[in-house]
């Protein structure tokens, strides 16, 4: 026998998460709904010989969608073929927004679903001064109230028992107006449900994916003859539904003055302030930046440490030859590439968290939704978008707490335009090879390109939104009507929990991607055709007999390369890249950095036989490898390869183009799809290709 | 040269498997029902008949 299903369903901010992961401890797992990106929080109960099946259902005020998490909601509870399907429905409420609970409870009940109703955050109603009589609310809704605090686990014993009692026959509280009875017996013939409202549900709703389009057809036929919407039905249900609640708000609950002394009321006239809510909101995310750089630092450090310490183990351990090479340079270095993420990860959602559990997430999207709404994005798109600067992956995974699908999708499309850190390396010495170190009235010319690049990334990011938002089609129309939570304590419980959610799903899911590319990337590096690759050594020991061995090994490494498959797609390509002004050994730059962008200074350094562990950070070997660069002359066209005009090309290359295995794989895990990935990756390389054609080609 | 050999057919093995892992992921994303579907966003593609355009 299958275990029972319980659902939690709830509005947002009343801590059903909380009651979940109290309920399931760490006996959970968090996916995908099938083919969407709608995060799935799914555990388990057992109590004595039972097991439960606990999911944690998206929040949403009614069964009406307005998002693609709202539309997950109704499918599961409007379909009884569904594989989510309850047994029962838990209904979680905010003792201070009783009323919208109280109408989703009733639209569950009268959907023919067993449901029973929890008041949870209990505590709270001594706070807010609020007083509420359980038993005639018990009475109005027919069932057993059940009073909870997820965060200390009161009253969740009794809930618990209540999984397997019966919940007694609810009568349902919305009679259909006569307007539309016409229409609905018409539905009815149709769709012979076993409770009239779960008919209404199907005529009231825009599209139901779980029927055949010849049924939604039908049912719009219906609609069509009567002259009715479904905005009209929805409405229509609403105001009945609203208007019966407001009669007997006085039986169900008395409250007190709560606004008097409110902590939150005096903290959102600081937060929500015009001018210093902003401040302090920017100032938050200049510490998040900040923390993401420097506290990770010292983690990554030792990450890179302890990957290269295994790479030397490794070296020590096993005999030389082509398995330790691809255990050293493409397993370990792959690996190594996922790992090194982490830190960066768990600071970012911590904070995200945080900023969640607290309640201040739902200010920030008040604050910053009207400015970023003209781009098609959304007020929590900001998160995303500041944190690319830091780094282009955690900033796409945070892109998930943005509940509506299009806005998620277009955040994600345009996150890695913003400047992130790896591409600060290659801007360094690019700036400093072709832009002259000098000041224009006492503004230092190299730090304002610096800057200039940074504003590009923003602009950049936000056009290409634009046009998303112009080309992607919504289908759920988004407002921004939300409702601010009262500001409370985190549960460091549900913050842990969702910060390794996202970790291990970066390492497990996008970690597989990177690896695969970073071992493909090794072999055509490491492998070429022909004689040249295969006898390099006895080739340049034989054309240069009088260096040293160190010179000879910086010799061998860089013929390897030129004639290794990687060498010879770069001179393949030369033909597509000479009109950017670059020759066909910046090709072979390109295409490595591939991986990440900051892998270019070290692969120009190989083919220029400086070796292949050059440390840019390094004074000295910075000014080794400008010089050069410096001295690099483009075979093409007899000038040096690094001029101003191919250098400001290779900066706006750098800019736009998706040069990061690491963010493909994430944007590959976040949307589920290979299509928006490639497209996104096609998007920004040709818009790279196109804005460095056009500098190449005024400035050369 | 036995030793060599052996690495090479090892080494041979992981590089098909990265690689069939990356054919594999392309191919069911491109083909199946993936959740972001081109005109629709990350949407099921069955809304898209009555999508509105915002």
């Amino acid at each position: 026998m299958n275990n029972p299903i319980i659902a939690l369903l709830g509005n947002p901010n009343v801590g059903k998460t909380s009651l979940f992961n109290r309920l399931t401890n760490l006996n959970q797992k968090v996916g995908n709904y099938p083919g969407i990106t709608v995060d799935k929080r799914e555990g388990k109960l057992t109590k004595g010989a039972k097991t439960y099946r606990i999911v944690d259902l998206p929040g949403t005020y009614t069964l009406y969608p307005n998002s693609l998490d709202e539309q997950v909601v109704f499918n599961i509870l409007a379909d009884s073929n569904h594989t989510d399907y309850p047994n029962l429905v838990v209904v979680v409420a905010d003792p201070a927004q009783l009323n919208r609970s109280i109408i989703l409870y009733q639209q569950a009940r009268e959907i023919g679903i067993p449901a029973i109703f929890v008041v949870n955050m209990i505590d709270e109603v001594e706070k807010k001064g609020l007083v509420i009589d359980f038993d005639k609310l018990a009475k109005k809704l027919n069932t057993k109230i059940f009073q909870t605090n997820a965060r200390t686990g009161e009253g969740l014993e009794q809930l618990i028992a209540a999984f397997d009692e019966k919940p007694p026959l609810y009568i349902g509280d919305f009679a259909v107006p006569t307007a539309f009875n016409k229409a609905l017996e018409e539905a009815k013939s149709l769709f012979p449900l076993h409770t009239e409202y779960a008919t209404w549900q199907f005529l009231a709703q825009e599209h139901i994916s779980f029927i055949s389009a010849e049924k939604n057809n039908a049912l719009a036929r219906i609609r069509e003859t009567h002259k009715l919407t479904t905005q009209a039905l929805q409405k229509a249900e609403s105001l009945a539904r609203n208007k019966r609640l407001s009669m007997d708000d006085s039986i169900v609950r008395t409250q007190a003055d709560s606004s008097k002394g409110d902590p939150t009321h005096a903290i959102d006239k600081i937060l929500l302030h015009p001018v210093f809510g902003y401040v302090l909101f920017f100032g938050l995310l200049f510490f998040i930046f900040q923390a993401i750089y420097t506290w990770s630092g010292p983690f990554m450090d030792a990450i890179d440490e302890f990957f290269g310490y295994l790479v030397s183990e490794i070296h020590t351990r096993l005999p030389e030859g082509p398995l330790v090479n691809l255990l050293t340079d493409g397993v370990v270095a792959g690996i190594g590439g996922i790992v090194i993420f982490i830190p960066q990860i768990v600071i970012l959602f911590l904070f995200i968290s945080l900023m969640e559990e607290i309640g201040y997430m739902s200010r920030v999207v008040f604050l910053m939704d009207r400015w970023l709404r003209p781009f098609g994005l959304n007020g929590k798109s900001v998160i995303p978008l500041m944190s690319s600067v830091a780094c282009a992956v955690p900033a796409v995974m945070s892109a998930r707490n943005i509940e509506n699908a299009k806005e998620r999708l277009v955040t994600m499309l345009v996150t890695p335009f913003m400047t992130c850190s790896a591409r600060l390396p290659i801007y360094i010495v690019l700036i400093g090879l072709v832009i002259p170190d000098t000041t224009v009235w006492g503004i230092g010319l190299q730090g304002m390109t610096l800057f200039g690049l940074y504003i590009l990334g923003i602009v950049a990011a936000l056009c290409s939104a634009w046009i998303l938002n112009k080309i992607i089609k919504n289908t759920h129309k988004s407002f921004l009507i939300f409702e601010l939570p009262t500001y409370k304590l985190p549960d460091w419980k549900n913050v842990l929990l969702n910060v390794w959610d996202k970790t291990s799903g970066f390492v497990i899911d996008a970690g597989k991607i990177i690896l695969s590319i970073s071992i493909v990337l090794w072999v055509l590096g490491s492998f070429g055709p022909g004689e040249k690759f295969n006898n390099a050594e006895e080739l340049i020991k034989a054309e240069y007999p009088t260096l040293s061995e160190e010179e000879l090994s910086k010799e061998i490494t860089s013929y390897k390369v030129e004639h290794s498959y990687l060498g010879y797609i770069g001179m393949a390509i030369e033909p597509v890249v000479k009109p950017l002004g670059y020759d066909w050994k910046m090709g072979i730059g390109l295409i490595a950095s591939f991986a990440a962008r900051e892998v270019f200074v070290g692969t120009m350094a190989t083919v220029y036989s400086l070796g292949d562990d050059v440390d840019i950070e390094e004074e000295s070997q910075k000014a080794t490898v400008l010089s050069r660069m410096r001295s690099e002359i483009n075979k093409n066209t007899g000038l040096p390869a690094y001029n101003f005009a191919s250098g400001i090309s290779l900066l706006l290359f750098y800019a736009f183009a998706m040069q990061c295995m690491s963010t493909i794989a994430i944007v590959k895990k976040e949307t589920g799809s290979w299509k928006w990935t490639l497209i996104q990756t096609g998007f920004m390389t040709g818009l790279a290709y196109f804005a460095a054609f056009v500098a190449y080609q005024l400035l050369k | 040269m036995e030793n060599l050999t052996i690495q090479y057919v090892l080494v041979g093995i992981i590089v098909l498997l990265a690689i069939t892992y990356l054919v594999k992921q392309g191919k069911k994303s491109l083909k199946g029902n993936s959740s972001c579907g081109k005109g629709c966003g990350c949407a099921p593609l069955t809304n898209c008949n009555t999508s509105q355009k915002k």
